[in-house]
């Protein structure tokens, strides 16, 4: 048995997939026990960590690994495939999300705009993760989604490209913006200016 | 490229990057504030990196295994069971359940159209025994008195022709044509010059003479009067006789 296990970690994704799709059970744990944590982790930082509904995800994501394992190409890298995957199930959420958004703002009452005494008060109460992830989420998802997994999930251009569906160039233009807005709404925390 | 980023980042302020290191950085960082903004996100991005997410993989996995063996169990001689019936679809869902309500709603179609035809065919097949059971002694009767009636005239005319033995009288084997016919004949008989003079101006010699029967008398057997009740010596034109007025219009002068 513990042969076998060795065997099972020995190999690669795509040759897991394979096993998956014959209805190997010990390649299925395998999968899970290299991915859950990390998609978890995707899916906290994509939709504001909310925890109750990323752990939904990552059981509809492995849900569907289980229903459809013939939707993966064998001869496309499983990693870019499950995240492609994940990306498109956090648009669909932010599509949710939005829908959701413009039908209780139609029954909320409108609130009052905070002071900048109440601003600078957050700021200074609030870590820089919480703001980070903040901001993050402020960010439209192609932006996010490409950020996420260049810092994250510690993709290459190419990989990200791959993913996304999108040339490199794009990815790169993207990176950048997204970098550069975090950066600027993120600066409070800079101690040159706190100073 | 990453790593020269990381490079380029890793010095402490933008008076140090050189001029290529600069151009390198424009496209993300133009000037010294939005340099050290990004330098501090990337630092800051650090101690986030590290920030562990701990799946409750517990409840996650058991389902996911229960799912996984509900697919996967009954892959060897239940493949199509299991496809026709999934046990994780709900109960609408499953194609075993969709498949059978398809079927008896086509076979309900199918028997119901196939009942309403069976109706009608039985209620037509029913409606023609029935007029035929009416009809059907009737035409036999009637076939026959119509074959006993042509046996009877065939034998009547025969005797005629054989009493008679008239070249004349040749004309009655076809009496078992129909009226019409004969008539029609008869009328062609009547309208050739020869038999109508002869008629006219024989009659009297061809009456006082038995043994050669008149025109009249042969129009008579035709047209079946004698057969009506033996009237034989009664005449439908009334004959000439010594009565030679009757002949006056009859004469044309030029």
């Amino acid at each position: 048995m513990k042969i076998f296990q060795k065997q099972v970690k020995q190999l690669s994704d795509e040759e897991l997939m394979k096993m998956l799709s014959k209805g190997n059970q010990k390649a299925f744990d395998e999968i899970y026990v290299r991915y859950s944590e990390i998609l978890f982790g995707y899916f906290m930082k994509m939709l504001a960590r909310d925890k109750e509904k990323c752990e939904d995800m990552v059981h509809d994501l492995f849900a569907k690994i289980i229903r459809k394992p013939d939707y993966f190409d064998v001869n496309r890298s499983f990693r870019t495939w499950v995240f492609s995957v994940a990306c498109n199930m956090c648009k669909n959420e932010y599509k949710r999300m939005s829908v959701r958004k413009h039908v209780s703002n139609d029954f909320e009452p409108t609130k009052s705009i905070q002071s900048d005494s109440d601003t600078l008060k957050k700021v200074h109460e609030s870590t820089f993760s919480d703001s980070f992830y903040e901001a993050l989420n402020s960010l439209d998802e192609k932006h996010k989604s490409v950020f996420a997994l260049r810092h994250f999930e510690g993709f290459s251009m190419k990989e990200i490209a791959e993913t996304l569906q999108i040339n490199e160039g794009t990815v790169k233009s993207r990176l950048f913006y997204a970098t550069k807005t975090l950066a600027s709404e993120l600066k409070e925390f800079n101690p040159i200016y706190n100073q | 490229m990453e790593e020269k980023y990381i490079q380029i980042f890793s010095k402490s302020s933008f008076q140090e990057l050189t001029n290529d290191e600069k151009s390198f950085i424009s496209e993300l960082c133009s000037n010294e504030e939005e340099f050290e903004n990004v330098k501090h996100l990337y630092s800051g991005m650090e101690t986030l990196s590290n920030e562990p997410f701990r799946l409750n993989s517990d409840s996650v996995k058991s389902q996911l295994d229960q799912e996984f063996k509900e697919i996967h169990a009954n892959e060897g001689g239940f493949r199509l069971f299991s496809f026709l019936f999934p046990p994780i679809k709900p109960l609408y869902a499953k194609p075993g359940l969709q498949i059978a309500f398809l079927l008896v709603f086509v076979f309900t179609l199918y028997y119901s159209l196939n009942n309403m035809t069976i109706d009608n065919e039985t209620k037509q097949l029913y409606s023609q025994n029935q007029v035929e059971e009416n009809e059907g002694p009737e035409k036999p009767k009637e076939v026959s008195e119509n074959k006993a009636e042509i046996e009877m005239e065939t034998t009547s005319d025969e005797l005629v022709v054989e009493s008679n033995s008239s070249p004349v009288l040749v004309e009655n084997d076809r009496r078992v044509l129909p009226t019409e016919i004969i008539s029609s004949d008869l009328m062609a008989a009547e309208m050739s010059e020869d038999v109508e003079e002869d008629s006219f101006f024989d009659e009297g010699i061809l009456l006082e003479s038995s043994s050669v029967p008149s025109p009249t008398a042969t129009a008579m057997a035709i047209s079946g009067l004698d057969r009506a009740g033996g009237i034989e010596d009664k005449f439908i034109i009334e004959p000439i006789g010594e009565d030679l007025e009757l002949l006056e219009d009859l004469f044309v002068t030029f």
